[in-house]
């Protein structure tokens, strides 16, 4: 067709471990949102692969990518995307709907799952009667419903004023851990990044850098007054024993990407 | 998704647009209205074509079979006609031969006299009288009232129409009495009074009409003496019950060949006759023997007629009958309809366009929730499914409703006059005299209209469906 081609990756191997909380820091351009779409199979990747607990993602066809962020996927976006007609209560559920569960059933985790975002009393409003931060819990409270093995966020705090960065961070970190769930953020800025476990720095479509996080950051270190810190308290994450690897080469040597999120 | 969760939000995204899904309801409303009118309208000329079928059952298989005068006929002195070589007969030998066509259950020569009749002291002046062949008069579908109606062997064997015993006067009435009774009665809404029980009456039968306009002497004295004015006895051996048909009311039954005898002695009487009585003599032509003016025909059963009648007329003769009347009525009414059908299919057509515009709308409209209802789980198949049970429902509700609003236009067009849709008038003839609903919506279309209208709705859906199926949801959560 004539179209320019743009590598927007190129030779990365990383592997993403169950439990830990990683960062995809790099300027916008650099190539950092590609990946994490690519990890929650809404893109393909022309070349290599993309193992999810030994399968490669990029040969599942839509309906079992669709499965696949079902069971195993939650997200979280700068925007938030709630559906705008649901309740704050449907919008978590949702999930759910589409995994088929009843409804009581439905109710009663997203109601717990509001309570821990703290928006116990607002299942009845629609996003449009809450505040940009409200939204996000409720987002945040939607992408973890289904017990997924992987929470993606992108840029989460995007669109928050930094106080409310700040909670929405303790907060979505709180849970992961609690839960000991994966976290991949994608950010651009640095403070947020200083939450994770590991920073993988991008640049340009590749990796610049793999750095293990020694001095993990909660928000009471950031903000003094810690009165409206809504976050369960949970105990910083001691450093994963397992350690970040660089995935060996695979043996391909064509391959553009290179991921393995070992679960 | 279950099901439930599908049409919750199906319903959910129908009421959030409210006025647009209720102005796509209202086109797929008329439509559906448009079109299940206009085929109630048939369906209801079709149930009135129906019951007449079975009502008339014996009249729709009657055809009458005349000859058709070709170019180059002439006249005889007597006014008998010449046809030109190799035209066909209608005679004996051509009954037979429509009798062996088939389909065919009887056939029999058909043909009308005049005749005098005296019941002392009445008479009955210038009567007609139909001659059959006896055994076909079973077949012939008229009620009898008293007694039987012909059958074979009958000779001088005659049967009443229900009101030709009207028709008797006292001899010597002048014709100012006779059309004081005739008509005056009548008039004044009283019944005829009868003056002979025929039943039970010894009749005498003329062909010559001074057979009843004098006394016996006076009769001596018309014929100049030579003899007494032939009459015969006659023997009524039934009396039938008044029916539309035929006009067998007024007429008088006999075997068609003492018929033709009779006439063969009217006329040798004729000869007989000075000419200065000639106005007196009824104008009844000499007509040859073997060709008759009218063959009745009766088919097997009704899905015959139409085919026996074209066979005959390839035989070269004129048919008619009550069902070409009909059948011509109706296809003129069938046409008609059928127009009135194809605007009701034109809206219905513009109401899918409608459907299918709204849904495409919907799917630009709603292509970034696609999007994130893809990225947190949705299935392709959740995708399509909301979206063409929407469009469906949409179908289906205009449907409901339209099949409502046609009730009651149906109601409403057969309780008042809506003049464009009465249609021809059935003839009187046809003893059709009960007031026919234009409309008739029947269950069974309500719901075919009904499944219908969902299935136009469904594939109206079909192609905005699979857009919003095909969209990326990547793409999908960035569009604003």
């Amino acid at each position: 067709m004539g179209e320019e081609r743009i590598i927007a990756l190129e030779d990365i191997s990383v592997t993403f471990e169950k439990g830990k909380i990683y960062c995809l820091l790099g300027t916008s351009g650099s190539g950092k949102s590609t990946l994490l779409n690519m990890l929650a199979g809404l893109e393909k990747p022309t070349r290599g692969s993309i193992l999810f607990m030994g399968k490669p993602l990029e040969k599942l066809n839509e309906t079992q990518l669709a499965l696949y962020r079902q069971r195993y996927v939650g997200f979280v976006f700068q925007s938030y995307n709630l559906l705008p007609t649901l309740t704050a209560l449907e919008n978590v559920t949702l999930p759910l709907t589409f995994r088929k569960i009843k409804r009581k059933e439905r109710v009663r985790s997203a109601k717990v799952m509001l309570k821990a975002v703290g928006l116990g009393n607002r299942w009845k409003h629609k996003p449009s009667e809450l505040s940009g931060g409200q939204q996000q819990r409720v987002s945040i409270a939607r992408a973890f419903i289904n017990d997924p093995q992987v929470v993606f966020a992108d840029e989460p705090t995007g669109n928050l004023d930094t106080r409310t960065t700040y909670e929405m961070m303790d907060l979505i970190i709180g849970i992961a851990r609690q839960r000991n769930q994966t976290l991949i953020i994608v950010t651009h800025d640095n403070e947020i990044a200083q939450y994770t476990d590991q920073i993988i720095k991008i640049k340009d479509g590749a990796i610049e850098s793999i750095t293990e996080n020694k001095a993990i950051m909660s928000s009471a270190e950031v903000i003094q007054d810690a009165e409206s810190t809504p976050a369960p308290k949970t105990p910083s994450a001691p450093p994963n024993k397992n350690t970040q690897q660089l995935e060996p080469e695979n043996g391909e040597l064509s391959a553009l990407v290179s991921s393995t999120l070992s679960l | 998704m279950s099901n439930w969760d599908v049409l919750v939000m199906c319903l959910r995204n129908m009421f959030k647009r409210k006025l647009r899904t209720f102005l796509t309801v209202l086109g797929v409303m008329v439509g559906t209205a448009a079109i299940v009118l206009m085929i109630s309208l048939g369906l209801a000329t079709e149930a009135h074509h129906q019951r007449q079928m079975e009502d008339a059952e014996n009249d729709m298989t009657l055809i009458d079979v005349h000859m058709t005068w070709p170019e180059g006929t002439t006249w005889d002195q007597m006014g008998n006609p010449i046809f030109p070589e190799g035209t066909p007969l209608l005679n004996d030998a051509m009954v037979d031969r429509i009798t062996s066509l088939q389909g065919v259950h009887f056939a029999s020569p058909r043909m009308s006299g005049t005749v005098f009749l005296r019941a002392d002291p009445y008479y009955m002046e210038s009567w007609n009288v139909v001659g059959i062949r006896a055994e076909a008069m079973p077949f012939m579908g008229l009620p009898i009232a008293e007694g039987r109606v012909l059958q074979e062997g009958d000779t001088f064997a005659v049967v009443f129409g229900a009101t030709a015993e009207h028709a008797f006067e006292l001899l010597g009435s002048t014709w100012e009495t006779r059309a004081d009774r005739q008509w005056g009665w009548q008039w004044q809404g009283q019944e005829i009074p009868t003056f002979v029980d025929v039943m039970n009456t010894n009749m005498r039968l003329s062909f010559d009409r001074r057979f009843v306009a004098a006394t016996d002497g006076e009769q001596m004295e018309l014929t100049g003496g030579i003899r007494p004015i032939p009459s015969y006895n006659i023997e009524v051996v039934g009396l039938l019950a008044p029916h539309e048909q035929w006009g067998a009311d007024r007429q008088i039954f006999m075997d068609i060949e003492v018929l033709l005898y009779l006439q063969n002695e009217r006329l040798r009487a004729e000869r007989e006759v000075q000419d200065d009585w000639q106005w007196l003599i009824s104008p009844i032509r000499e007509r040859p023997q073997e060709l008759f003016n009218h063959v009745m025909v009766r088919a097997t059963d009704v899905s015959q007629t139409s085919r026996v009648a074209r066979e005959i007329e390839e035989l070269g003769f004129h048919t008619s009958y009550a069902g070409q009347w009909l059948n011509m009525m109706l296809e003129g009414q069938r046409q008609q309809q059928q127009l009135l059908a194809a605007i009701g299919a034109i809206s219905l057509i513009i109401a899918a366009i409608g459907i299918a515009n709204t849904m495409i709308m919907a799917v630009y409209e709603r292509t970034r929730e696609i999007g994130i209802m893809k990225v947190i789980g949705a299935a392709i198949k959740d995708i399509r499914r909301l979206f063409l049970l929407e469009s469906a429902m949409i179908g289906f509700f205009g449907g409901l409703f339209g099949v409502g609003l046609s009730l009651i236009g149906s109601y409403v067009m057969n309780n008042f006059d809506v003049p464009f849709l009465q249609g021809t008038p059935m003839p009187e003839w046809m003893g059709v005299t009960e007031v026919i609903d234009p409309s008739l919506v029947t269950p069974w279309l309500c719901g075919v209209a009904l499944l219908f209208a969902a299935v136009i709705g469904l594939v109206s859906g079909y192609f905005p469906a699979r857009r919003a199926t095909k969209l990326s949801a990547l793409a999908a959560i960035r569009s604003e």
